[in-house]
């Protein structure tokens, strides 16, 4: 009897064949809804920060160093790649592309940065205001994220107070 | 040289320790996936072991969590010494999109140093074998950080304070030459200044109709 499975067992293996996919040796292709990396383009972008106010892992930095001008910074340590990012990108400037081989040895290699031009009002020379007050509360503070330290930031406010709104836990290891 | 010496200190198969501090499972099957027949990595020697104390490298999946924080730290040190540790997945790499969650502490780095990030949600087998590959030297990273400008510093800007009365008309002084955002300023008599950016038009002398006086690049010493 279990000579008689361990034979049909063997055959099952035989019928099946060779079944290993040729990785390493030839690239294998993605299937085409596949969301890899997200891909900045500089040239479309306009600054509007609707994907880092709409990002769930909050990777997404906004700071305006003066008037004009505004980083964005990808950094996609936790990204998901839900693509969250292109679908509410006005200018189509997020792609997702297909690049799934990001490993590295710093995570900082997946870090996209953008310097922004923001046009101002050519009569005053200031940036626009949100038209409407419902507008103006969305806009959470996020626009002065600690660059240095990479984090998000949940008020605006919090930027100038000393300690770090987003406290690193510390707990005690033996 | 590094790429010789990692080769020579792993030279043989390499075996490895899954260790999951508190992910969803996602990653853990996608690392069982590399295992089976499909993407069989037994083919290069890599093996999955029970024990870290056995293990060359571990796979760390999931977070660093406040219960298992320990563990994994007890678990790093079990291994023997030229030990790699690979983050596999956004959770290991960055915490995960529950980062700010009570019980979350971050990245798996804060407890454990990490050689190789494998990032994705979850990484797909192929990359975990990439990454394999590249943390054995084997080939080389594909990825690396990324700077974009649109516009150089300094930027010609538009500032009010340098608007100057002479006789009835109201002149924009700093009307930089050749840079590509030209100021025009447009004053009329009522001393509404505007800013116009420059078109196809040239820049000369133009009375208008309503009494607006256009000064632009070729009136600098004419004003």
């Amino acid at each position: 009897m279990s000579v008689l499975s361990k034979l049909k067992e063997t055959l099952a293996c035989l019928k099946a064949g060779r079944v290993t996919l040729p990785y390493p040796a030839q690239a294998q292709p993605v299937p085409e809804k596949f969301r890899g990396r997200p891909i900045f383009d500089a040239a479309k972008c306009t600054g509007c920060g609707g994907c880092a106010n709409n990002c769930p892992a909050r990777e997404i930095l906004l700071y305006d160093v003066c008037q004009e001008v505004r980083i964005l910074k990808y950094l996609g340590r936790r990204c998901t790649y839900c693509g969250r990012c292109a679908d509410v990108c006005p200018e189509k400037a997020i792609t997702m592309s297909h690049e799934f081989e990001n490993a590295t040895d710093s995570i900082r290699d997946i870090q996209q940065h953008l310097d922004l031009f923001m046009s101002t009002c050519q009569r005053c020379g200031r940036c626009f205001k949100e038209p409407s007050p419902l507008e103006q509360l969305k806009l959470k503070g996020y626009r002065m994220d600690d660059l240095g330290n990479e984090r998000w930031i949940y008020r605006s406010k919090a930027y100038l107070d000393e300690e770090p709104a987003v406290d690193d836990v510390k707990i005690e290891l033996d | 040289m590094l790429k010789n010496l990692c080769q020579k200190m792993f030279g043989r198969s390499l075996w490895v320790y899954h260790a999951n501090s508190g992910g969803c499972n996602g990653c853990d099957i996608e690392v069982l996936n590399v295992l089976t027949p499909y993407y069989d990595v037994e083919r290069f020697g890599i093996k999955l072991v029970g024990s870290p104390r056995h293990a060359d490298v571990m796979l760390c999946q999931g977070p660093a969590m406040r219960p298992t924080a320990n563990a994994l730290k007890q678990a790093y040190d079990a291994m023997p010494a030229p030990k790699l540790v690979f983050a596999i997945g956004s959770c290991a790499c960055g915490g995960g999109v529950w980062f700010d969650s009570y019980n979350v502490l971050g990245p798996v780095e804060k407890i454990v140093p990490v050689n190789y990030y494998f990032p994705g949600c979850p990484p797909r087998p192929e990359a975990i074998i990439y990454g394999v590959a590249v943390g054995l030297g084997l080939v080389d990273k594909k990825t690396a950080p990324v700077r974009f400008k649109q516009l150089e510093f300094p930027i010609p800007r538009y500032h009010p304070g340098d608007l100057r009365q002479q006789g009835e008309f109201v002149v924009y002084e700093k009307a930089e030459k050749g840079s590509g955002w030209q100021a025009i300023c447009v004053a009329s008599f009522e001393g509404v200044a505007r800013v116009l950016k420059r078109a196809a038009r040239p820049a000369t002398v133009r009375l208008a109709k309503s009494g607006f006086f256009v000064c632009g690049e070729k009136l600098a010493g004419l004003t």
